[in-house]
Order: C-alpha cells, then sequence, then structure tokens
C-alpha cells in the first residue's frame, strides 16, 4: 500500500512529465507573474532555492560556496536542498509539475531538453548577470537548442579509456601510444591482455553498455547518434556494424563472458570490474576518473578513443557538459539566481572551493586558477582534457525528449549481442526502433 | 488364526504412521527453519557487512567476520550533514503524528460506518474502499499543489495532518469489519443505561476494539516508518529529513557510495520496527484474526 515498486520511479516520471505539460500550460494562461520585474526588489531579502544531487563530498563544498556568497550579498539567502540520483529526478518532476520548482536546478544532458521543451527552464541568454565571455568554445552548445541556452556547462566531461596501468604491466603488455591507435589495436591489445592473464582479468569492458560509445562510433563515420531538430542521427548500417565489432570483441576473447558483461552493467561502480582490477581498460566519462580511482587504489590512466583511421583527431570526441546549471522558467527572482550562477560559473573563489568536482571548470580562466590545487586524480582528468581540446570535432547534440532511455536500451541490446540471441543487423534495427518509439 | 494374523497386519500397517507421526513434525521444522534462514539471511548479510570494512563488503560473500569493526556505526552516525539522531527523532516525530492521527480519525470513521445511520452510506463507503486502490501517483501532484499553497512545504504536516482525516481507507475498513464483529446487543444494552451515540462509542465500542487499534498502530508505525516517497517530496531541508530519505545520502550511483555506513545506519533504522513487531506481534495476530481480514 505504502510502498513503491522500483518500476514505479519510471512510470511516475512519465505521469509527472504528463502533469508538467498540463500545469504548465494552466500556468502560462494565467499570465507571467513571475517575470524578472518582481526581482528589482532593492535591498529587500531574496531567498533562492538551489537543488542538487550527489555525493556528501559534493554537498559540503556546495555549501562552503552558499555560504561565501551569503557573505558577500547579505540580502540573499541561498537554501540548499539535495539528494542522491534517483529521488532527485522524482522530487523535480513533482515540484516542477506542481509549480514550486527550485529557483536553480543542477540539471542533467539526459533530461535538460525534456524540461527545457516543456518551457520549465529559462533561456539563460536572456538572464542579466550571467556572462560566458570566458567560456572555451563548444563548451557552451552542450547546454543549447532551438536557440536558447537551457543549461549552463556546469563542468567538462569526455568519453574516454580508463586503463589500469597495474593489469598491463601484469600482462606484460605496454601500454599503446593512444593517440594513433585504431579499434583493430585496441581490439588486438585487449586480446593481449585477456589471454596473458587466463580469466584474472581481461582486455578491456565492452563498448555498448553506454550510448556514447555508439555516438562516437557514428561522429567517426560521419553521423550522430542525435541529431540538431532531435532525432536520431545514426543509420542501421553504422549501428550493425557496431554490433559486430562488439561481437568481434567478444570472439576475441577481448571482453569478458556476455554474463559477467551483463552483470558488470548493473554493478555499482565501486564493484565494477575496472574498480576490482578485472579489467585493464573500459570505457568512462572523464570525471569518473577520480571515483574509479579512490574505488580501485591504483593510479588509472586516461586514453584517447581510438578510431577509425589511426588519427585522434578523427575519433569523434567532443566535450560533454557532466551537468548543468538551470534556472526556472518560473522562478520569482530570477536576475539573482542568473547572478547566483554566474558567481558559481565565473567566480575563483567559487572554483577555488569546488574545484574538479562537478568536472573541468569550462571557464578557462578558472580553469588555469584551479589545476594546481587539484588532486593526482583529477588533475589527470583535467589535462586529459586541456590536451584533446585541439582534436576535438563538433559539439554533439543534446538528447532528445525521451531520449534519456537510450542507454539502457543499448545495454539490453548489446547484451542481446554478445549472448548470440540477436544478430548484429537484427539488433541495429531492433534498436533504432525502439529508441525511435521513445522519442515523442 | 486369522484374527491373529489380522491383528498383527493391522499392527503392522499401524506403526509406519505412528513413526511418521513422530517423525513429520520434525520434517516440519527443518523445513521452516531452512526456509526461513534463506529468507533472513539478507538482513543477517547486512548485519555482517555492517560489521566489516567497506572495501571488503562485495569481496566476501560469507557471513563469517573475521575482525569486528564497529567503526561503520560510528563513522555512519555523523556522515551526514545532522548527526543520525536527528533523522531518529524527525521520523519519531512523523511517526508518532500518524499513529495518533490514524487512531482517532479512522476509529470514529469506522464507528459511523459499522453503526450509524446516515444517507449514502452504501455510496460512501465504496467510495472509500475504491480510495484504497488509488495509487499513490495519482493523487501525489495534486496533493503537492495543495499542500505547497498552504505553505507546507518542508514541514511534517503533509504527512501528518492528512491522517487526521482518516485517509488511511485500509485501516478504516479494518476497523469496520471489527466493530461489525462486536455484538449489537452491547450497544443496545448501553443505550437502555441512557448512552448516546458518542457514549457507545467511547465506552463500549473503543473498549473493545483493543486489538484493531493496536493493529494499526503497528502497521501505521511500520509503513510511515518506512515510507520514503512522500517524505521525500514534501522534505527538502537536510534538517527535515527522516531515517528514509537519510539512507539514501549514503549511496550516489554516480560516484563511489559508502556502503559500510549505509548497512549499519540501516541496521539501526530496523531496530525500532524489530521493536514494535516484537511488543506488538501477539496483538497483530489476534487483530487481524478478528476482523476477518485475509
Amino acid at each position: 500500500m505504502r510502498h513503491i515498486p522500483p518500476s514505479a520511479g519510471r512510470r511516475l516520471r512519465a505521469l509527472a512529465a504528463v502533469a508538467i505539460a498540463t500545469t504548465l500550460l494552466a500556468a502560462s494562461a494565467c499570465g507571467g507573474d513571475s517575470g524578472g520585474a518582481s526581482s528589482s526588489a532593492d535591498g529587500g531579502k531574496v531567498t533562492l532555492r538551489f537543488t542538487w544531487w550527489g555525493s556528501d563530498t559534493r554537498t559540503k563544498l556546495t555549501q562552503q560556496v552558499i555560504d561565501a556568497y551569503q557573505k558577500d550579498h547579505p540580502n540573499v539567502t541561498i537554501k540548499g536542498e539535495f539528494g542522491e540520483w534517483s529521488g532527485y529526478w522524482d522530487k523535480l518532476a513533482t515540484t516542477v509539475a506542481a509549480n514550486d520548482a527550485p529557483d536553480i536546478i543542477q540539471m542533467d544532458e539526459k533530461y535538460l531538453r525534456e524540461y527545457a521543451d516543456r518551457g520549465a527552464l529559462l533561456d539563460l541568454k536572456k538572464a542579466q548577470g550571467l556572462d560566458t565571455g570566458k567560456f572555451e568554445k563548444d563548451t557552451l552548445s552542450a547546454g543549447e537548442f532551438d536557440g536558447g541556452l537551457y543549461g549552463l556547462n556546469a563542468g567538462i566531461n569526455s568519453f574516454a579509456i580508463v586503463a589500469n596501468p597495474a593489469v598491463f604491466k601484469a600482462a606484460g603488455v605496454a601500454i599503446p601510444d593512444d593517440t594513433t591507435w585504431t579499434w583493430d589495436d585496441f581490439a588486438r591489445i585487449s586480446a593481449q591482455i585477456s589471454t596473458k592473464m587466463n580469466g584474472k582479468a581481461w582486455g578491456t569492458g565492452a563498448i555498448g553498455t553506454n550510448e556514447a560509445g555508439l555516438n562516437l562510433w557514428a561522429r567517426q563515420n560521419g553521423e550522430s547518434l542525435w541529431t540538431q531538430d532531435g532525432k536520431l542521427g545514426v543509420s542501421p548500417e553504422k549501428t550493425t556494424d557496431f554490433f559486430k565489432y562488439v561481437v568481434k570483441l567478444r570472439d576475441m576473447k577481448a571482453i569478458p563472458s556476455a554474463e559477467f558483461t551483463s552483470q558488470d552493467m548493473n554493478a555499482p561502480l565501486d564493484q565494477s570490474a575496472m574498480a576490482t582490477g578485472k579489467l585493464a581498460m573500459s570505457f568512462i566519462w572523464s570525471n569518473q576518473l577520480v571515483a574509479f580511482s579512490k574505488a580501485s587504489g591504483q593510479e588509472l590512466k586516461l586514453l584517447r578513443i581510438p578510431s577509425a583511421d589511426g588519427k585522434a583527431s578523427d575519433n569523434g570526441s567532443y566535450y560533454k557538459g557532466s551537468m548543468f546549471w538551470s534556472i526556472s522558467s518560473r522562478s520569482k527572482h530570477q536576475k539573482e539566481a542568473a547572478e547566483f550562477v554566474n558567481y558559481l560559473a565565473n567566480n575563483t573563489g567559487a572554483g577555488n572551493i569546488l574545484l574538479a568536482e562537478r568536472g573541468v571548470p569550462p571557464n578557462t580562466e578558472i580553469r588555469s586558477a584551479v589545476t594546481p590545487k587539484l588532486q593526482p586524480a583529477d588533475a589527470a582528468s583535467a589535462k586529459f582534457i586541456q590536451d584533446i581540446g585541439t582534436e576535438l570535432g563538433d559539439p554533439s547534440p543534446a538528447p532528445p525528449v525521451g531520449g534519456g532511455q537510450v542507454e539502457k536500451i543499448i545495454q539490453r541490446y548489446t547484451t542481446e549481442v554478445l549472448f548470440g540471441r540477436q544478430a548484429p543487423d537484427a539488433a541495429a534495427k531492433a534498436f533504432l526502433d525502439e529508441v525511435n518509439g521513445e522519442l515523442k | 488364526m486369522t484374527t491373529e494374523t489380522l491383528h498383527r497386519s493391522v499392527a503392522a500397517r499401524r506403526t509406519s504412521p505412528v513413526t511418521w507421526a513422530r517423525i513429520r513434525p520434525l520434517v516440519i521444522h527443518v523445513v521452516l527453519a531452512g526456509s526461513a534462514l534463506v529468507m533472513l539471511y539478507p538482513v543477517i548479510w547486512m548485519v555482517v557487512s555492517s560489521l566489516r570494512p567497506g572495501n571488503e563488503i562485495f569481496r566476501e560473500p560469507g557471513i563469517l567476520v573475521k575482525d569486528l569493526r564497529i567503526e561503520n556505526y560510528r563513522l555512519g552516525w555523523n556522515a551526514l550533514t545532522e548527526p543520525f539522531t536527528r533523522y531518529l527523532l524527525n521520523s519519531a516525530a512523523v511517526v508518532l503524528g500518524a499513529i495518533l492521527g490514524n487512531l482517532v480519525s479512522c476509529s470514529m470513521a469506522a464507528y459511523a460506518f459499522a453503526r450509524l445511520e446516515f444517507t449514502g452510506k452504501k455510496f460512501w463507503f465504496a467510495i472509500m474502499l475504491l480510495s484504497i486502490m488509488l495509487p499513490i501517483h495519482v493523487v501525489i501532484v495534486p496533493q503537492y499543489i495543495l499542500f505547497s499553497h498552504l505553505g507546507w512545504i518542508n514541514t511534517f504536516l503533509p504527512l501528518i495532518v492528512p491522517k487526521l482525516l482518516a485517509t488511511d481507507a485500509f485501516f478504516v475498513f479494518l476497523m469496520v469489519q471489527f466493530i461489525r464483529g462486536i455484538p449489537r446487543e452491547l450497544d443496545e444494552a448501553a443505550r437502555i443505561d441512557g448512552c448516546g451515540k458518542a457514549a457507545i462509542f467511547l465506552r463500549i465500542i473503543l473498549p473493545l476494539m483493543v486489538p484493531a487499534l493496536a493493529t494499526t498502530t503497528i502497521f501505521t508505525f511500520i509503513w510511515t516508518w518506512n515510507d520514503f516517497f512522500s517524505q521525500l517530496i514534501y522534505l527538502t531541508d537536510p534538517h527535515m529529513y527522516t531515517v528514509p530519505v537519510a539512507l539514501r545520502g549514503f549511496v550516489d550511483s554516480t560516484s563511489s557510495s559508502s556502503w559500510g555506513s549505509m548497512f549499519a545506519m540501516s541496521v539501526v533504522s530496523l531496530v525500532p520496527v524489530f521493536l514494535a513487531f516484537l511488543v506488538g506481534q501477539r496483538f497483530l495476530i489476534k487483530g487481524i484474526a478478528t476482523t476477518g481480514i485475509k
């Protein structure tokens, strides 16, 4: 009666999404009482609500920044609301639907478009007091679509390969030159490690456990997982090639068994095969390097994603926003909210507290100020982001509404292919059909 | 001769049921104890894991503790923004409010449905039963809007006040069934002695329905104590977090989680539920057996 089964979270989210749409419609009919006008309260007390998800470390750091900001702005009170990932989205959906959204929202790429398309987020281009002049080129576009900026990049990420030097050493294999390696090299080296380690460890985790792998594969072939106007942009042929490569890795024994991989997909980070030293390499987001290093107790290394032709500049890498700052379109204090977001993004003091906990700062000045203070793993991922800066392809469009499900879907089809239950071409077709069905 | 053989064969046939009758309880007990152990394994594993250093938790599948460490409890107690005592107290406040609300309001509603005559009684009873089947997801957004207009977000009021309006239809139904089992003659006798409807409720029905009240108390306790979703939605300030909401703070799927602390605090949060069940178990069974709810 009281208990909500795990699957209910999804149902609720879908339901709340419907509710968001309806309430927003209703609310917009009543006229915009929430515009910037009411925020002109000169000297008046303003209370902003600021919500984020994340670990306890993040909460402590963020609270320090809030305290520092309040000291400089005695008329502003900021109330932090935080929670862990899955509860965060249920709660946000409910509060937004009920027209009681927090003013400043930490947003994820997966849901950014979903909220923005329904008019729940403010176009930050129109916000006063927010300066993006110092941001590195291309880092803004991740939160930009339909001519508006709905999420301000809060930290840069890039899809990468994480390597465990200890496993390489145990296998007697040298860490390859990641600026020139190809997918064939990657498969060969991984297979070599698996053979040498003989069941104690494997060369690499499977590609295809994350949609970013397919996106990079598509980008290397002149396509892209999503198009700018929010559709699927990858063709069945390239998706088939992708799944064929998954099969190739399996047949060469470059990756662990299908059973092992499917279990590993669902393991929490600190119990995953990479963190427990059973893999020499795996696919991760660069800001996860810290967590993986901590969990494995090893000094892990980031490598570039292989390319088809051995040129790192052709591997399709892009800067992803690890997360975003968004402002509620119904906020009564949009100006103050924008000023606070500006502080988070552009103030050196804030940067020195937050460091790279949310990803490498996109503001180049903050980044150079912060870099010397970083812990080794953070510094390594910051250096990686800096190094690949000259090799990037075009920015990757944000996923469309409904695109948030694609990770689960691709994991399922990768599992099907690994177990040999579906041929690559059949899996590719079914995968694309299912993703298309999710898009509205 | 023939009768003797007959006797003997009967006796022989009888011995096997006799030994079976002796073995049967043993077999049943072994099977039951075995199943109970299987059911309890996750809980035992959790208790054991809470006594292990964090990095050993998922490496050791067994349930034998080699070196007993209680540091998870010490660390977990203070790991979040507030000491865990705060969350326990918050949960206790919500639970107490919910129990009081349910006891007062549900018993009154149940008395009305079981004993009083009013227009549309059958209709309202059906509506009440229907509301048991209404999933929380349907009502959560309208409720949230209502409570946010009242300015009750981030207080315990949205979690307690509805209970004062007999919204937990399950308990109303449970008590209605119980009151229907109380002989009407008692009411009539009280009436002859000059009791009004209120006095009958207070002096006759209420004292007799203690088992149903106890059942309600225990169920409300367990359900409210374990309720995660509505507490997550309505409580936004970390000072107001309850135990289930706070527990989720230990796990973050996007980075590493402090499992040891979480298991330790989970064990702590299980203790009140366990005690409540231990104390109330007798009433619980009595209440359910006498109300006809299976």
